[in-house]
């Protein structure tokens, strides 16, 4: 068959002059993604047929298109930046056949989803097409591919009955097949729908009805928010997978039974299914569900041709307390809620509602359910199917045509779930996901839920939802598989047991290295025994607990052991933790004794009977030699001096008690069994293959549970443990040193350590394996580690259970899960209800098996809370409960979501603050970063990577680029360091609030209060593209500046007439002040000179003067870096606000200034200077201040040349001065705007002006609509200034001058620009980074602030000199530090964290 | 095509025989004080049925949930002789 190919030749066109909103929505979201596939309507059929059909198809589709002008339309961009739709005089069929002879069924599959998929330019008709692949000698596979921007699927119903209709038409009566289809469809009502859809938005009808819709609809959740397998990225990619599936034939007789009752449809009582299904996956009760109505209200539409889909948004509740029935009778209602709005175009509801932008979802719902029923014969409607009927065939002119189902609409939203079609009685559908969050598993997953949801709640519709089982039992039998552990046989054995055992074995083999010291296997037994000896002595017995305050070093493993063997159970006391906070532990385990060093005993807590090591073992070493190495020798220290039998002690004895902090303030201790210690070991040298020839760096504090198996794993396996000091634990560069020359083999720490491995320079050790716990470990970090090291695993558990209960390999590039279950360990992924959610549900984490702790020690109500019983899941385990977010994915990983506690919810969206920290570690030069909410705001500390310094500003911008806006950190704190807890974790606690940091907002985040913050909200939010401003954000803190100003005003002016002085901006900084003036009309009193840029009590200013051109925001970054204690004010030119106020000579302009400035303070000592021109402004005024007598303690001039004649330029026309003003316009926005003088000389006057305009415009550092006036009253304050500094050659004065002197700038003025000749004082220059513009500019403007800094003491009585250093702000210098250093001692640290007790 | 000369009675046998149509039943069968959700009717029929009505009542832009809101032969009888009323007095009063 010869292929057809479409010619592009523009036929003539007609403009069709309404479009609908549908449209329009669908023509954005793809010139937003030209390779956008999702919004392709697909019918595929397999043919079979004896020659002939395609050639007659052909001239029934050529028909059709020359009848029917809806199939001729495209549409392209119109004036106003939105589509027009136009309609060709003729259009080419676009109709290709291929040969497919050669192809498989999986190539030929793929070939036809492919090309399926090709998308369509919606400037070039048609907008459908057909395409024939050859298959076999009589075989076709054919598919037709509409866009839905021109067609919805009734209209593709409709074509294919119509078609068919006419194949069947015998030749003979070829005379009238040319029309009789006309009267059937209409391809011409879409006209009339748009038209009408126009005129109907603006009938009072539509403005009710949209009122009521944005009613039912502005307090709805921003988003479903669901949690996904993979990051979401920042824009949707379009690209989606479909998962199939079916309800049994009894459930949904059940359905339609159940719509009969409740005289709702079979669509409402599944979309309370689904609303139900939501819920779950989202955590949230309040669930928007988009559901497409076909639009087709009126008679004259019933057989239209065009795209008349409108989707509306069912606002569900998923409330599991109440019953299905009473849920499918809540669906209708707000079924029907939704359905009286949905004449209202879903774009233009969500204009309405004027959503926070989230580019990365669509708006409003992220979740659709559809019901499709389509105006076909039911066969017809299997080819719809993603799982037909596969013996479905219909006849068609001779021909049989079979389903040939293919994927569809894939990537709208996050999910769609359809249904309508039935298949052997029961319904059917496809759920289709979006695979930029879900993997094909997930989706496979939430498929099989969805299903086994309406199953469950169809059988039992009477009985409240959350007492039914969720999930199906392919789902219950994955789970069970997922999360349990391999089943181990336990000895009936202790710790102390299994060392004997080892020593019998390996009496001289090294057990432990510390200070440089082996200690055999023999040896430390001896010396357990020797401590257990003592300790029986000394009236310990079995049950007992031993407070151990020790030091790290052999002793101390030798004394832990000893109390085990002892019989007893010991409570790490670390000498490191405050006093109140060890007695406090030693108190509440009822510790009968405390087992410590010489060295400490002052230090531990008083009040019990103290034992030291030093005689315990020191004389079982010099008496009868028994623990020295002779009792290797001797045989497994049989000659130690033991008074008795063994302690009788059994897996169920307590073994130790761990102290970690409790919500309440005060630390709990958590009761460990041996039996669950012995099972941790064995599981984990099963699970890790430690063997004899390993050893292990132990680095990790011993009131650290984890420590426990880096003491003890070695011992059980015959390996070293290498016992590193604190010191070197604590440093970097030191234990990179140990790592590499102790030979340890393996080392367990957490991602905290691990980071400040990496910070140190840490290249990895190829002979390491690396157990990296306790905290949540960071992709980044993963990605760092596991090709730097022998092998990477990732190990989770809260202390509850026994130090780890998962462990899993991570590999480069996978991403992060928390591994499997470790032998006899069980996980449970559990909803509030207690029952098991579904893979791919989120819930919390249960924790049962061997592992458990006894329970909390003495708080019998908090052991009851924590560790349960009798749940749902599982009725006859003791399960705890770790308060941790977790979430099987479909192919059985087990990810971690953060704490419960640590998810927070800010203005309605939930966010999980480990996914904005993620993406902040990520950023270059960050090392570490932690996420908080401080005061309604999210607040995000980062450590820099050595020698980096990340900007806040570009890492909120970067944080914006891959995050919705809500999750970009409102303020972003550097920090030198992360306050850790004592176990290496970091302290959130510990934080210092933003303002001890130096960065606080000056007042807490406030929302607009009413129509004129907000719209003056929404001005800031477009000039400075931030996501939101709070009423008492500062313009120039939050990014604005002077040019950004210019058009705020410009914007403020078009809006409401009124007119602010740019300058009024700098004093009504924010929006709630600025809405004041606004209000009152733009009246403010005192327009005067004077610019305070910051206030100080008590201070004398620093006075500012104005640069060329009259304004002073150059000054606002240098002002916010002085020191504190000053006030800061600036000097603007007075003729910026009204014309022909412009001063012409610097003499004047001095003497009006000063007088201005005297006003503020009558007597000196005088602070002056300025930038640029203001320098020399400053120079004449201190000339005068001291010609008058009067003293001037600072006079500092910022990269400004001196005013000699030898400065002065020599063609500094007006043209030259209006080339340097456009130059300076570009520096705010670092942009260069370079035109030469000699082309604005040409043109001259306002031409040239206008010239300015425009090409500022173009390169966009002044809006389009730039109010001339204002900026002409810029110019000509720049024009005035530049006369004056032409005419101004001073006589040297007796002033002091402090030179800033920008080295970056290429002009040379000599070493000293030219002042040697006109200071008569001292002249002190100080070099500062930046050119003659950028140095007043981040960054610049810090360092020149930081040179001024120790030349502007602080007011009287004020000791403290803020100046530091140059090159780093000074803010937040003076108490930061304090903070930092001081936490560990403060009595009130214990309170310490919620999050040191569970470890994620 | 609208009839201005239908009684009541002519608009509910228009309602039973498209709705009837829909739900699979002999007009005379159907029961016309039983919601239309008993017959199985979905929005799709729904959907037809009001193109029926605006059709042969000559009214047209029926509320939207129309039928949700009289959900019985009976009561949407009531309903639309009392819209063809209004329609009428309303032509009426333009035509002054």
């Amino acid at each position: 068959m010869a292929e057809e190919t479409q010619s592009p030749a523009a036929a003539p066109a007609v403009r069709v002059p309404h479009i609908s909103s549908q449209q329009v929505g669908l023509w954005f979201i793809h010139r937003a993604d030209p390779g956008c596939a999702a919004y392709h309507l697909v019918f595929s059929a397999r043919i079979t047929e004896d020659g002939g059909l395609a050639a007659k198809a052909a001239g029934v589709l050529a028909d059709l298109v020359r009848e029917h002008e809806a199939l001729r339309i495209c549409f392209r961009p119109g004036p106003e930046g939105g589509p027009e739709q136009w309609v060709q005089d003729s259009v080419p069929l676009d109709v290709e056949t291929h040969e497919a002879r050669g192809l498989g069924a999986d190539e030929l599959n793929a070939r036809i989803r492919a090309d399926s998929r090709v998308p369509f330019d919606l400037g070039r008709p048609p907008l459908w097409r057909v395409r024939l692949y050859r298959t076999g000698a009589r075989e076709w596979v054919l598919t037709v591919v509409m866009h839905h921007i021109a067609f919805d699927f009734w209209s593709l119903a409709l074509l294919l009955t119509e078609a068919r209709r006419r194949l069947e038409v015998t030749p003979g009566t070829a005379g009238t097949a040319g029309t009789p289809g006309a009267a059937e469809i209409d391809g011409s009502a879409f006209r009339a729908y748009a038209e009408r859809q126009d005129a109907f938005l603006e009938s009072p009808e539509a403005r009710a009805l949209l009122a009521a819709e944005t009613a039912r609809l502005a307090d709805a959740p921003p988003s479903l928010d669901l949690h996904g397998d993979l990051p979401r990225p920042p824009e949707p990619s379009h690209e989606g997978g479909s998962a199939a599936f079916s309800l049994s034939a009894a459930a949904s007789e059940a359905v339609r039974r159940l719509a009969r009752e409740t005289a709702s449809t079979p669509y409402m009582a599944l979309l309370a299914a689904y609303v139900v299904f939501l819920g779950r996956l989202s955590g949230r009760r309040d669930v928007l569900v988009g559901t497409p109505t076909s639009g087709r209200l009126q008679r004259r539409f019933r057989n239209a041709l065009g795209n008349f889909v409108n989707t509306v948004v069912v606002r569900g509740e998923a409330d599991e307390e109440a019953t299905y029935r009473q849920l499918v009778a809540a669906a209708k209602e707000r079924a029907l809620d939704a359905m009286r709005g949905q004449e209202i175009p879903f774009p233009r509801l969500v204009k309405e509602l004027a959503l926070p932008r989230d580019p990365s979802r669509t708006p409003l719902y992220q979740a659709g359910f559809a019901w499709d029923r389509l105006p076909l014969s039911p066969e017809l409607g299997q080819f719809f199917l993603l799982e037909p009927d596969l013996g479905t065939e219909v006849r068609i002119a001779g021909a049989v045509l079979r389903p040939h189902p293919l994927p569809q609409q894939e990537g709208q939203a996050d999910l769609w779930v359809e249904m309508g079609g039935e298949r052997d009685g029961g319904y059917v559908g496809v759920l289709r996901f979006t695979t930029d969050v879900f993997t094909a598993e997930t989706g496979r997953e939430l498929a099989a839920a969805f299903a086994a949801t309406v199953e469950t709640l169809a059988a039992r519709p009477d009985e409240p939802v959350r007492t039914l089982p969720r999930g199906d039992a392919g789902q219950l039998a994955r789970l069970n598989a997922w999360g349990t552990g391999p089943r181990r046989e336990l000895p009936e054995d202790t710790l102390p047991g299994l060392l004997r055992a080892q020593a019998r074995r390996t009496p001289q083999a090294t057990a432990l290295v510390a200070d440089g010291e082996e200690w055999s296997y023999g040896r430390l037994l001896g010396a357990v025994r020797a401590v257990a000896g003592a300790l029986r002595a000394a009236g310990v017995r079995r049950g007992d607990r031993v407070g151990v305050p020790a030091d790290r070093g052999a002793p101390l493993v030798a004394a832990l052991l000893g109390v085990l063997e002892a019989g007893a159970a010991y409570v790490p006391l670390d000498p490191q933790l405050p006093a109140d906070r060890l007695g406090y532990m030693a108190e509440d385990s009822g510790a009968r004794l405390l087992l410590t060093q010489e060295s400490l005993r002052s230090a531990v807590p008083g009040g019990l009977p103290v034992l030291c090591l030093e005689e315990v073992l020191g004389g079982a070493r010099g008496g009868a030699g028994g623990t020295g190495e002779g009792a290797g020798t001797a045989g497994a220290g049989e000659g130690a001096p033991w008074d008795g039998e063994p302690a009788p002690v059994t897996p169920a004895d307590l073994a130790y008690v761990l102290y970690t902090s409790g919500s309440t303030g005060r630390p709990k201790g958590v009761a460990i069994p041996h039996g669950a210690l012995v099972n941790l070991l064995l599981a984990m040298r099963d699970d890790t293959g430690f063997s004899a020839d390993d050893a292990m760096l132990a680095v990790t504090t011993v009131s650290f549970d984890i420590a426990g198996l880096e003491l003890y794993l070695p011992l059980v396996a015959g390996g070293r443990v290498l016992l590193c000091d604190s010191a070197t634990a604590a440093d970097g560069a030191a234990l990179a040193a140990r790592i590499a020359d102790s030979g340890a083999t393996w080392m367990q720490a957490t991602p905290t350590s691990w980071r400040m491995l990496r910070e140190a320079g840490w290249a990895g050790h190829p002979g390491l394996n690396v157990l990296c716990g306790g905290e949540e470990l960071p992709r980044e970090l993963a990605e760092f580690l596991a090709p730097r090291v022998a092998s990477l695993r990732n190990v989770y558990g809260p202390t509850e259970t026994t130090i780890w209960s998962t462990s899993g390999r991570v590999a480069a590039g996978r991403g992060v899960d928390i591994g499997a279950p470790i032998a006899n360990t069980l996980l449970y992924v559990l909803d509030e209800y207690g029952r098991r959610v579904e893979p791919a549900f989120p819930g919390e984490l249960y924790i049962g098996g061997d592992g458990l702790a006894l329970g909390y020690w003495d708080r019998p109500e908090l052991t009851a809370e924590r560790f349960v019983t009798g749940l749902p899941a599982a009725p006859e385990q003791r399960l705890y409960r770790t308060g941790d977010r977790a979430r099987w994915t479909g192919d059985g990983r087990l990810l971690h979501l953060g704490r419960l506690d640590n998810q927070v919810k800010l203005r309605g969206y939930r966010i999980e603050l480990a996914e904005v920290e993620a993406v902040l570690q990520a950023a270059e030069g960050v090392s570490a970063a932690v996420v908080v909410v401080r005061e309604d705001r999210l607040v995000a500390y980062v450590v820099a990577e050595p020698g980096a310094e990340p900007k806040p500003a570009e890492l909120r911008a970067l944080a914006a680029r891959s995050l919705p806006p809500y999750m970009v950190p409102g303020l972003v704190v550097p920090l030198a360091e992360l306050p850790l807890t004592a176990n290496k974790k970091v302290d959130r606690k510990r934080l210092p609030a933003p303002k001890d940091a130096g960065l606080d907002r000056s007042a807490p985040f406030e929302k607009p209060r009413d129509a004129t913050e907000i719209t003056l909200a929404r001005m800031w939010t477009e000039l400075l593209d931030l996501p939101e401003v709070g009423v008492h954000d500062d313009f120039f803190e939050v990014g604005g500046h002077s040019l950004l100003a210019v058009r705020l005003a410009a914007a403020i002016r078009a809006e409401w007439d009124v007119d602010i002085p740019v300058a009024t901006l700098l004093r009504h900084g924010t929006i709630a002040e600025l809405a004041t003036v606004v209000r009152q009309g733009g009246q403010e009193a005192a327009r005067g000179p004077m610019v305070t840029l910051r206030r100080a009590d008590g201070g004398r200013p620093l006075f500012l003067f104005h640069p060329f051109g009259g304004t002073v925001f150059c000054y606002v970054e240098l002002a916010r870096h002085l020191p504190p204690g000053r006030p800061v004010m600036a000097v603007q030119a007075p003729g910026l606000d009204a014309e022909g106020e412009a001063e012409v000579s610097v003499e004047e302009m001095a003497a009006r200034y000063l007088g201005h400035l005297r006003e503020v303070q009558p007597e000196g000592p005088y602070a002056l200077g300025g930038w640029c021109f203001g320098g020399v402004i400053a120079f004449e005024a201190a000339r005068r201040l001291r010609e008058a007598g009067e003293e001037v303690d600072l006079l500092v001039a910022i990269d400004s040349r001196a005013p000699i004649p030898e400065n002065i330029p020599e063609s500094a026309d007006d043209a030259t001065l209006l080339s340097w003003f456009a130059r300076d316009l570009a520096v705010p926005y670092g942009k260069e705007l370079d035109i030469p003088a000699d082309e604005l000389r040409a043109l001259g006057g306002d031409a040239a002006f206008d010239h300015i305009l425009a090409r500022a415009a173009a390169a966009g550092v002044l809006p389009e609509d730039a109010d001339r006036a204002q900026v002409l009253r810029y110019f000509e304050a720049y024009l005035a200034n530049g006369i004056a500094l032409q005419t101004y050659l001073p006589e040297p004065a007796d002033v002091d001058l402090l030179l800033l002197r920008a080295v970056d700038e290429p002009a040379d003025y000599g070493p000293a620009l030219g002042w040697d000749g006109l200071v008569k004082g001292a002249l002190r220059i100080v070099d500062v980074p930046g050119d003659h513009n950028s140095v007043m500019y981040p960054p610049h403007a810090a360092v020149a602030a930081g040179a001024i800094a120790p030349h502007l003491p602080g007011p009287p009585g004020e000791a403290r000199q803020a100046g530091g250093g140059a090159g780093s702000a000074p803010e937040g210098a003076g108490s930061a530090p304090e903070g930092r250093e001081e936490p560990r001692q403060a009595p009130e640290a214990p309170e310490g964290t919620q999050r040191d007790d569970e470890r994620r | 095509m609208s009839d201005q000369a239908q009684t009541i009675d002519d608009v509910r046998d228009v309602l039973i025989k498209a709705i009837a149509s829909e739900a699979g039943y002999a007009p005379a069968e159907l029961p016309t004080d039983r919601p239309f959700t008993e017959f199985g009717l979905d929005s799709m029929a729904a959907l037809s049925v009001g193109m029926e009505i605006e059709e042969t009542c000559g009214l047209s832009d029926l509320p939207v949930t129309l039928l949700w809101d009289h959900p019985t032969v009976d009561a949407l009888t009531e309903a639309l002789w009392a819209l063809m009323q209004g329609e009428l007095t309303a032509t009426a009063a333009e035509g002054q």
